[in-house]
């Protein structure tokens, strides 16, 4: 059954590059499977945090051509390899659409950090003249927009959606919007992220944000879990084609899900910590619902946001309850992921819409003992196979974004 | 070969991707499609891996390899 919603978008075409795979098949594969990702990382050697979810593997040399690889951060090339993935599977090609009809929104909050980092080293122990004349244009964060409408052809809006974790939620909201009111035809939207360099990671830690489980990085990212202790930050990108369903239909495309709400808020109370009422996030998912035209009891499943930190994982545990009882099964994909920051949203939206086409909820990686604050049916252990019809992925970021998106089986 | 173009050569593969393949003494920059961001980060690697002390505004795209060569090697390095 099709969720009877107006205005769904469709997703026609997904692409990941995470720390649980190269691809989206690997990724999927990775998070049905529940085993984490989190490691000791060598590029954080030295630190009071030494461990993160890395893409394993990423060779940008020879996924974009070495002469394209070195003028790229590696946010932007993550970016472009899960477009091109995106591209592909939604069975387009962008040498022969009309690319003023395509667009480009993505998510992306810290920018070039490994660029930004790198120069200003240059900068202090060397001499101005030492200065990449590339800093710029690799640091900057609206560049990842910029290269992947270079690389996918595409002459329509493009744009970077910066709201820290909820960026790649609300690119898709707002690629929604380009698709709702005729804008385009067919939008990229999606998160890209990568900041796992030195002073970057030093910053989250100085926060106090990330789990300090050094003795046993694997264990770490355990969202809902009582004994959790922050966040293990990962990186990563996410991309979704997405299209109006009449026009997937017209030239036969297959559908992963519909897009069929998104709703946005502000806590607009504290510049980092959530708002211990949920009463802005618990705005943004009940303005998603009501857009998705769906009842609080017709959600079957919800990815969270759910970041394994103490205060993240009560205040959005409480929220979900209220609104939508006991019903759905919850999972958070960050126990196997990381935080992929500004990609998550992106990453996690792509993963529901896996979930909605396979009937498989993934489980919560880590989670042996649900935090006794916490009332909500989060699968855990091994992944439940279920009869899905609709679907909620929630964002939460520094700055008080929310960020809710509905999805619905097709 | 002069070890000097040998050298650019083999700098230009490594750190800037350009492929073996392309580089002959009298193609240009703008053929090799470096521009004038990627001619400056050249100038940076060559000063620095050369030992030479070239402008960041003397490579140009019309600029080839032999004319670089000549560059490097009237500083009196001959790599």
């Amino acid at each position: 059954m099709t969720h009877p919603s107006k205005g769904a978008v469709a997703i026609t075409g997904v692409g990941l590059v995470t720390a649980a795979g190269l691809d989206t098949r690997t990724s999927w594969e990775r998070v049905c499977s529940g085993r984490p990702t989190a490691a000791s990382d060598p590029g954080l050697a030295g630190l009071p945090v030494d461990f993160s979810c890395r893409v394993p593997g990423f060779d940008a040399g020879a996924l974009l051509g070495p002469g394209n690889a070195w003028r790229l951060d590696r946010f932007t090339q993550l970016a472009i390899v899960a477009a091109r993935q995106a591209v592909a599977d939604a069975g387009l090609d962008p040498e022969s659409w009309d690319g003023t009809r395509v667009g480009v929104i993505v998510g992306n909050s810290l920018g070039g950090t490994g660029t930004w980092e790198q120069q200003h080293r240059r900068f202090l122990e060397d001499a101005p003249k030492s200065v990449s004349p590339l800093m710029i244009p690799m640091g900057m964060s609206n560049m990842v927009a910029g290269h992947m409408a270079i690389d996918i052809k595409a002459f329509g809006p493009s744009m970077v959606t910066a709201t820290a974790c909820a960026s790649g939620s609300n690119a898709i909201g707002l690629a929604r919007d380009l698709l709702r009111s005729g804008t385009c035809d067919v939008v990229l939207a999606g998160g890209a992220e990568a900041a796992l360099t030195p002073a970057t990671i030093t910053g989250l830690t100085r926060m106090g944000g990330l789990s300090g489980r050094r003795d046993d990085p694997g264990a770490a990212s355990r969202p809902f879990d009582a004994a959790r202790d922050g966040f293990v930050a990962g990186e990563g990108a996410g991309i979704l084609v997405l299209e109006r369903p009449e026009d997937a239909r017209a030239r036969g495309a297959s559908v992963y899900a519909n897009v069929i709400g998104f709703g946005s808020s502000t806590d607009a109370y504290h510049a980092t910590a959530p708002d211990p009422s949920g009463a802005g996030m618990e705005r943004a998912l009940r303005a998603a619902l009501a857009d998705a035209g769906a009842g609080t009891d017709e959600v079957d499943h919800v990815n969270a946001h759910g970041t394994s930190t103490p205060l993240n994982d009560v205040a959005e545990g409480r929220v979900l309850r209220r609104v939508l009882g006991e019903r759905p099964l919850v999972t958070s994909t960050k126990g196997v992921t990381g935080h992929a920051l500004a990609a998550a949203g992106a990453i996690e939206a792509a993963f529901t819409a896996l979930a909605l086409r396979d009937g498989v909820v993934p489980p919560t990686a880590n989670l042996t003992e649900l935090d006794p604050e916490i009332d909500l049916n989060v699968t855990s252990g091994k992944a439940a196979e279920a009869d899905l019809e609709v679907a909620v992925s929630t964002s939460l970021g520094f700055g008080g974004h929310n960020a809710a998106l509905v999805f619905a089986a097709v | 070969m002069s070890a000097v173009q040998e050298k650019l050569t083999g700098l230009l593969v490594s750190q800037l991707g350009v492929p073996a393949a392309k580089i002959e003494p009298d193609i240009s920059y703008k053929d090799l499609a470096l521009d004038s961001l990627a001619l400056i980060e050249l100038t940076m690697i060559i000063n620095r891996e050369l030992g030479v002390d070239l402008t960041d505004d003397i490579l140009q795209g019309e600029t080839t390899i032999e004319d670089t060569v000549e560059l490097i090697e009237s500083q009196g390095v001959r790599a």
